[in-house]
């Protein structure tokens, strides 16, 4: 029909049409009802005039409305109610005319009640569109707070106040949330404007109509970071409707494109200046500094001390770690332990972070009996030398684990590939076992979170 | 056993008993006919459960170097000194800073560069300077505290306050208030354990600086002495034997627990521990005082004076297997850093004793992972200054006691690694950056044991005391 421009540039004046059809109605109500009160009689074509004058401009407006959906730049999801009730509303008009022309008689209190419900309309209709050009919350924003809350729409802001850095993807969790909030509407799989689906780092790669929308290490020079960085009056600026990228939000997307776009690293992958790490902590609250364990295990159920005993008397000597935590160090001070014995810390599997059991003949098969030890964070059992890397296979369940002494045990190179399988394991004491330099030294090569203690 | 809970089940002093009744007896008879149990609350019974918080390190070795050694001649290069060699220490430097009287006197004060070269070691890059090559090789591992700074100018107040927190004599060393806070891991060994170089001499040491002061006396550091008999009376007397001992300590327990209920004494309970304790470790002592079971390696690593009992280098080694038993506090000291004059000499000396031995003491802890655990502190009780005291030769010097600043290495648990806090002036005499109290250091230090140096006190003469009086801050900057 007309090239988007035309049909965008009538399209804007949608807005001035649209104050024609409320005008007219209301003035045809107002004038039945004012006679109606005060008794004066006169001519019912000047109200069906009104009316008429109300359907003509109605049909306008939503002509021209209608031309404004088209270029895409506004969400269906978000005007489809301002649209179906602005039609729905020209469809009451029409009988509204057609009753006060006397044309359509269909019972006694018709006049009331297609005033009332034409008005009714009017007002979702208007408040509709006001949201549009406005923004949902223009309307209640200076409210006494109180009430503002309940009218008010929640953000839906993520944070990552209480989540691990190990636990955070630049895109899928730094990334996507701003474009989740400002662009996918218009950018996802089923609405394609411009050809741009923007919800994965492939799609977003793959661009739109213009070909390739960004370009790995040259934020300056990607078609999405120009777009949303244009003169908020031009017309390709993006998003066109809605509120604009933040300064902060722009610096995080630059930061991406420029630095990481290639992969979905870890957020504790990287190497990050004050600069990038306090703009991380202000847009999502983000605590740079690792969580050490125990902050996660707040909430374990009390230990009752007298349950404690039993331990005792297996030879085990417990410690909580502190004061304000259900968390026990348990250490073996006997000469030789046995199934029986370790099978007593059952009981506080749960609330066991560091256990050692050194120098007590302890076995492969004894490994067996702890590895429900969940959140085991440190284990020391040096200086058993029946300990090989068949032992160590029995603890891949402990995941928690950060330390553990394996000094004066019988593993061997063998042990590598199970330690890999530990993602938390930060330190591996492996002095006077059979592992070699040169396995430790690949090791270390790849597995840079890991330290390798081998001693003198 | 439950360690860290123990409640200090200390009855009730004279003094509480005349606070308690400070009403008269009238009140004590009604007091105690309402209830019975208040008359005996316990005043120092620490009501939480230790550590405050989790600890990161939950030993610690102190290698305290007594007389004060050169931190100019060792970690703290000031080549501007070098230049100005033999001119005189600006006044606008000095600011009138009190000297001691043996300085005092002199009419002139001519800046004394070190004669010992410096050079940057590790990735850190620290200064260190030729008299320690071994520890050079570990800088990485350690961290540097340029900008100590006390309050005391002498030996002795110094070193008091260094370990007490107080310049006066009668505080609870650290090593009493972490035995206090903390309880035993070992119920065989004390948990603060003392080891002094043989045949130094220098400043004095003596017990007191390793004393409960008014904590309860089962607090008190105990010394392990080389030789036959590493804690002295302990062994039974000729004639004796453990049976008999034994016998005899149970009636003895008998008769105290008699005592004890109708006194209510605190200290027989403790002396009661005591006997217990001392009985235990006439079989734990020469068991862990035992190196003959240390391969020769070892020896190599602490260097050839540690097979000579009673050497630096022996009471290193012996540290460590303190540690590894679970002894919560080691306190070693070494006499002979006091060096007024010809210093260039006498600190080679001291290094010989102590270089070797400390950076193998930090090798070996690491390689069981025990470093992971445990805090080693190196430092004396104050430093030394810029100028010479006595005449200054081309090859000789002495350096006066210097209380504004002085560097001190950490390593071990809960500390970061190869890092520098702290700087001083292109004199070496005044803190130019970071200054860090002997308080600071003592908050830290008790910080790293899980330990609120506000919140660990102890009531007595009818206030409550603190390692760090009404001071100390924690250094975070340090903690990793
Ligand atoms: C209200 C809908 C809407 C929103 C929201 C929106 N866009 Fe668009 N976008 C469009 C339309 C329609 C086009 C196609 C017309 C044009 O290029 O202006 C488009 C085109 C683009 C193009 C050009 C694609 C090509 O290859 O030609 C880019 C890049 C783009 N948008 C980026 C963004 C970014 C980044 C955001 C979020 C900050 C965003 N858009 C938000 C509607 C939207």
């Amino acid at each position: 029909m007309f090239s988007i421009e035309i049909s965008t540039f009538l399209g804007r004046f949608h807005p001035l049409i649209v104050h024609f059809p409320i005008g007219f109605i209301f003035l045809g109500i107002l004038i039945e009802t004012y006679t109606n009160i005060i008794k004066l009689r006169i001519h019912r074509k000047v109200i069906a005039f009104c009316w008429m004058m109300g359907l003509i401009t109605s049909i306008f407006a939503v002509i021209f409305g209608w031309l404004l959906t088209l270029n895409g730049y506004y969400i269906e999801n978000q005007i489809s109610l301002h649209k179906w009730s602005g039609v729905f509303l020209l469809f009451l008009t029409f009988i509204g005319w057609l009753i006060k022309s006397n044309i359509l008689n269909l019972f006694k209190k018709q006049d009331f009640f297609i005033n009332f419900l034409v008005i009714l309309t009017l007002v979702i209709v208007g408040h509709q569109g006001a949201n549009i050009t406005h923004g949902k919350n223009y309307l209640y924003e200076y409210l006494p707070s109180n009430i503002n809350n309940f009218f008010q729409e929640k953000k839906n802001v993520k944070y990552y106040e209480n989540s691990e850095i190990d636990s955070i993807k630049i895109f899928t969790d730094l990334i996507l949330p701003v474009f989740e909030n400002k662009c996918i509407d218009c950018h996802n799989q089923n609405i394609k404007s411009g050809g741009l689906n923007m919800l994965t780092i492939k799609d977003i790669k793959n661009g739109g109509l213009s070909g390739k929308s960004i370009i790995a290490g040259n934020s300056s020079k990607s078609l999405i970071f120009q777009r949303a960085t244009l003169s908020q009056d031009n017309k390709k600026f993006m998003p066109p409707t809605g509120i604009p990228l933040t300064y902060d939000e722009i610096n995080l997307i630059k930061w991406w494109i420029d630095k990481y776009l290639n992969s979905d690293l870890k957020l504790s992958e990287l190497k990050l200046s004050g600069e990038e790490k306090s703009l991380l902590e202000k847009l999502y609250k983000i605590n740079m500094n690792p969580k050490p364990y125990y902050e996660k295990l707040k909430d374990l159920p009390k230990i009752n001390i007298d349950e404690l005993e039993v331990l005792e008397k297996s030879e085990f000597k417990w410690n909580f770690i502190s004061d304000n935590y259900e968390l026990l160090e348990i250490k073996f001070t006997g000469k030789k332990i046995d199934d029986e014995k370790i099978l007593k810390l059952k009981k506080f599997s749960n609330h066991i972070v560091s256990l050692s059991m050194t120098n007590c003949k302890l076995t492969n098969d004894n490994l067996q009996k702890i590895s429900d030890l969940y959140n085991l964070v440190n284990l020391d059992i040096n200086n058993n030398s029946n300990i090989s890397d068949d032992g160590i296979k029995f603890l891949k369940n402990l995941e928690n684990l950060e330390k553990i002494n394996l000094y004066g045990t019988n593993v061997s190179n063998l042990i590598f590939e199970n330690l890999v399988e530990f993602k938390k394991l930060k330190k591996i004491y492996l002095w006077k076992t059979n592992v070699t330099k040169n396995e430790v030294d690949k090791f270390n090569l790849e597995n840079s979170d890991k330290q390798i203690f081998l001693g003198i | 056993m439950n360690c860290n809970n123990h409640k200090h089940n200390y009855k009730f002093s004279r003094r509480d008993f005349l606070t308690k009744t400070s009403l008269g007896m009238g009140a004590l008879t009604v007091g105690s006919l309402i209830s019975p149990s208040s008359l005996y609350s316990q005043s120092n019974y620490i009501n939480n459960r230790l550590p405050h918080f989790p600890a990161k390190a939950k030993r610690v070795i102190y290698l305290l170097q007594s007389g004060a050694p050169s931190q100019l001649d060792l970690f703290d290069y000031k080549p501007l000194l070098n230049k100005l060699n033999g001119t005189e220490l600006p006044d606008s430097v000095r600011g009138g800073q009190r000297l001691t009287g043996m300085s005092s006197g002199q009419s002139s004060f001519p800046l004394a560069g070190s004669i010992f070269k410096f050079k940057k070691f590790g990735k850190s890059g620290a200064w260190m300077s030729e008299l320690m090559p071994y520890t050079s090789q570990i800088v990485d591992d350690l961290c540097f505290i340029k900008s100590m700074y006390t309050e005391a100018i002498n030996h002795d107040p110094a070193v008091t306050f260094l370990q007490t927190g107080s310049e006066l004599p009668g505080r609870p060393s650290i090593g009493s208030w972490i035995s206090y806070g903390l309880g035993s891991d070992n119920k065989n060994l004390p948990e603060f354990v003392v080891l002094v170089t043989k045949d130094k001499f220098g400043q004095p040491l003596y017990s007191r600086l390793w004393g409960n002061g008014f904590l309860p006396s089962k607090h008190q550091g105990v010394q392990f002495r080389s030789g036959k008999n590493p804690v002295l009376y302990l062994d039974n007397p000729p004639g004796v034997t453990a049976d008999i001992r034994k016998e005899q300590l149970e009636y003895l327990k008998k008769l105290e627990k008699i005592n004890h209920r109708d006194v209510g004494d605190p200290e027989i309970l403790s002396r009661m521990s005591q006997y217990e304790m001392a009985f235990r470790m006439q079989s734990s002592v020469p068991e862990v005082m035992d190196v003959s079971k240390e391969p020769e390696y070892i020896y190599d690593l602490y260097g050839k004076e540690s097979r000579n009992p009673g050497s630096f280098a022996a009471n290193c080694l012996l540290a460590r297997k303190l540690i590894e038993k679970d002894v919560k506090f080691v306190q070693l000291y070494h006499q002979g850093w006091d060096q007024h004059g010809d210093l260039p000499n006498a600190i080679k000396v001291q290094c010989k004793d102590t270089d070797q031995p400390t950076a193998g003491l930090i090798k070996d802890l690491k390689q069981r992972g025990l470093l992971d655990e445990t805090l080693v502190i190196w430092g004396g009780e104050f430093g030394r200054g810029s100028y010479s005291q006595g005449t200054l030769t081309k090859t000789n010097y002495g350096r006066d006691h210097h209380p504004k600043c002085f560097t001190i290495f950490m390593a071990g648990a809960g500390i970061k690694k190869g890092i520098t806090i702290g700087s001083t002036d292109d004199f070496g005499y005044n803190i130019k950056e970071r200054p860090v109290h002997v308080h600071d250091f003592q908050a830290t230090l008790m910080h790293l044991l899980g330990i609120d140096h506000e919140r660990l006190t102890f009531k007595h003469q009818g206030r409550r005391y603190r390692l760090t009086d009404v001071h100390g801050e924690i250094v975070k900057e340090i903690l990793s």
